[in-house]
């Protein structure tokens, strides 16, 4: 019993004693500067390093227009917050089609491709920015891994890595068990805790508000995460929408836009455009489509050349891109209708688009249709004498 | 907790960790991509590919069929209605020869006209035949786990012949990495060409240790043990 006693007390020092700590983590409205302190800096370094992966492996979607767009939504909703800090937010997106973003200590913010694509409009993208943008404000990372030391593998990891990463100040910390890339990636997929997460979502309905954004949109955000929990994940655990307790989240967003709006100052916000929103992230969604198509979901690729079509109309890629979808998910059809109209479509877009009447000469002799086939095989090869398969095509040519 | 219940603590661990260890390398070490189920229920035809192997391995005629009848015989033992080589075979040659060889005016395989006839050849085998999957059969190069001078990979286990290591009779340093070897592959596609079985069966490994070095076999004697090449396609087959 005596034992016991002495661990209790140990246990209750350590808590309080990592409340007090804790306390003094502030809002980044309440301070003069980023990092705070060493330990921080360190944190800084390991979630570098994970970004300095991702760059690594090619996996960022470099686009300065779409970059500046998610900017100027980061900016609308900010009003210059963070200035006194000298720290500006910026945005990478990464090409991924799992519904995901976070938010890196230091304000970079990190948007998949699928995420962007999933959303329907700018206040829904807002939302989730807004909600990370909160996780950077509160300092969710550095107090749950650093300050509160987390009982947690990955907290006691970060912990030590931290300090090795402030002596090396290259964010590439080795400690021979695992790299800085997989401690933050653990972080990003572990989500934080069910009373930050809260703070977060609350933080950005505020934020929302401040830009004119309707705020129900982010209810809308919630229930499309929620709806793609299962597309084409291995671990659940990879999904921002598995952030603890959904639900419960979506309750409680309901819930506070609700309240919101019986208030005597509620000002309804704004929706804007959809068709706005998918010409400003249109590389995105083609990256997102591409990956499906890779990946064999087709008609969730199809749906992305779609929306690219429309939001992109003079790059004929939509529509080819549309056509391939149609053409390797039913190759043998039956209908080629639908695979033809929409190859059709790609070369009255370009007319200069080789690939698609060579498309359209295939699904033309595969419904026996040798005169259109052949017009089709013709105008590809005037295209593209020295094709590489140019033989090949003149012999169906000849056996038609 | 009391004292009593700990050691069923004890037993529920140990057999959850019994249980759960094989289910876990079971499900891992599957050639089916889809469930071995849907997958019987799918697919009722096949249609056989040529071998085709790495260009560096320079496989010969001879060697060529003996693995081909090695796998026509193999995957008429399954259930499956087995469309033979022939068709596919002829079918190749044919694109081969329209789009002008394989090879570009330096002798190198070109991978754009190699990628050209394998689509072209599959998209025509569709138009041709209503089978339900494709069997690409093909030897590859690829790297074999290697430690203490053997090798171990894809089923097979082989010693890699050494020298250079002079007269030491305490043994030299244990080199570990990986080492070139050859592998036999079976990969079946539906008509999405969605793969839906993969499956490789070790063949040699391509490379000895000369010293502290690893240098490349003779090619002259690479895909020469017939028993070797069965093995590796009957490797492949296994479990379909």
């Amino acid at each position: 019993m005596k034992q016991i006693r002495v661990v209790l007390l140990a246990l209750v020092t350590v808590l309080l004693a990592t409340h007090v700590f804790a306390a003094k983590i502030r809002h980044v409205d309440e301070i003069q500067a980023l990092p705070e302190n060493q330990d921080e800096r360190g944190l800084w370094n390991i979630a570098s390093g994970h970004e300095n992966n991702i760059g690594n492996e090619g996996r960022i979607v470099r686009d300065r227009e779409m970059e500046a767009y998610l900017e100027s939504i980061a900016q609308r909703m900010l009003q210059g917050r963070l200035d006194h800090l000298d720290i500006e937010v910026d945005f990478i997106v990464v090409q991924n089609n799992i519904l995901s973003a976070w938010v890196y200590p230091y304000g970079t913010v990190a948007v998949n491709t699928g995420l962007l694509t999933g959303m329907e409009n700018e206040a829904q993208l807002a939302a989730i920015l807004a909600h990370e943008l909160s996780h950077f404000m509160q300092r969710h990372s550095y107090r749950e891994l650093i300050a509160d030391k987390r009982q947690s593998f990955v907290g006691k990891g970060l912990g030590l890595l931290a300090t090795a990463a402030v002596a090396s100040q290259t964010g590439q910390v080795n400690t021979g068990l695992m790299n800085v890339g997989g401690l933050w990636t653990d972080l990003v997929t572990s989500g934080y805790s069910r009373k930050n997460e809260h703070i977060a979502d609350a933080e950005g309905l505020e934020l929302m508000a401040v830009a004119d954004y309707d705020r129900a949109q982010a209810i809308k955000a919630f229930e499309i995460l929620k709806q793609n929990f299962a597309y084409g994940v291995l671990s659940p655990s990879l999904l921002w929408s598995s952030h603890p307790t959904l639900d419960d989240r979506l309750k409680n967003l309901a819930k506070a836009v609700e309240k919101e709006k019986k208030s005597k100052t509620y000002k309804p916000g704004k929706v804007p455009d959809s068709d706005a929103y998918y010409r400003a992230i249109a590389p995105a969604i083609l990256r997102t489509g591409m990956q499906d198509l890779r990946e064999q979901y087709f008609a969730r690729a199809r749906g992305a050349f779609v929306k690219y079509a429309k939001a992109r109309p003079a790059d004929a890629r939509g529509h080819h891109l549309t056509g391939e979808t149609l053409r390797l998910e039913a190759p043998d059809g039956p209908d080629l209708g639908p695979r033809i109209a929409a190859y059709t479509a790609a070369v009255e877009t370009d007319p200069g688009y080789a690939e698609a009447y060579k498309e359209i000469g295939m699904a033309q002799r595969q419904q026996g249709n040798a005169d259109a086939a052949r017009a089709a095989f013709e105008k590809y090869l005037s295209l593209t004498p020295e094709a590489v398969d140019a033989g090949i095509i003149r012999w169906y040519m000849a056996q038609m | 907790m009391n004292h009593r219940s700990m050691p069923v603590w004890i037993v529920v661990v140990a057999v959850f960790g019994l249980l759960g260890a094989p289910a876990a390398s079971a499900a891992s070490d599957s050639p089916y991509l889809i469930a071995k189920k849907e997958f019987k229920n799918r697919i009722k035809s096949i249609a056989l590919s040529p071998v085709i192997a790495h260009e560096t391995l320079n496989l010969s005629s001879s060697m060529q069929s003996l693995v081909e009848a090695e796998a026509s015989a193999r995957m008429n033992k399954t259930k499956l209605e087995v469309l033979g080589i022939e068709p596919y075979a002829q079918l190749r040659a044919t694109m081969i020869e329209q789009i002008g060889g394989l090879r570009t005016a330096d002798g190198v395989v070109d991978p754009r006209r190699e990628a050209s006839v394998l689509d072209h050849t599959k998209r025509e085998m569709r138009h041709r035949h209503q089978v339900d999957a494709f069997a690409q059969l093909s030897i590859r190069v690829v790297r074999a786990a290697y430690a203490d001078d053997r090798a171990e990979w894809d089923g097979i286990k082989q010693k890699v012949a050494k020298s250079g290591d002079g007269f030491a009779l305490f043994g030299g340093p244990n080199y570990q990495g990986t080492i070139g070897a050859a592998s036999f592959q079976l990969a079946i596609y539906d008509r999405s060409d969605q793969l839906l079985y993969l499956n490789r069966g070790g063949i040699e490994v391509l490379q000895e240790r000369q010293g502290d070095s690893l240098v490349l076999i003779d090619e002259s004697t690479y895909l020469q043990d017939e028993k070797r090449l069965k093995k590796a396609v009957q490797l492949a087959f296994k479990g379909l």
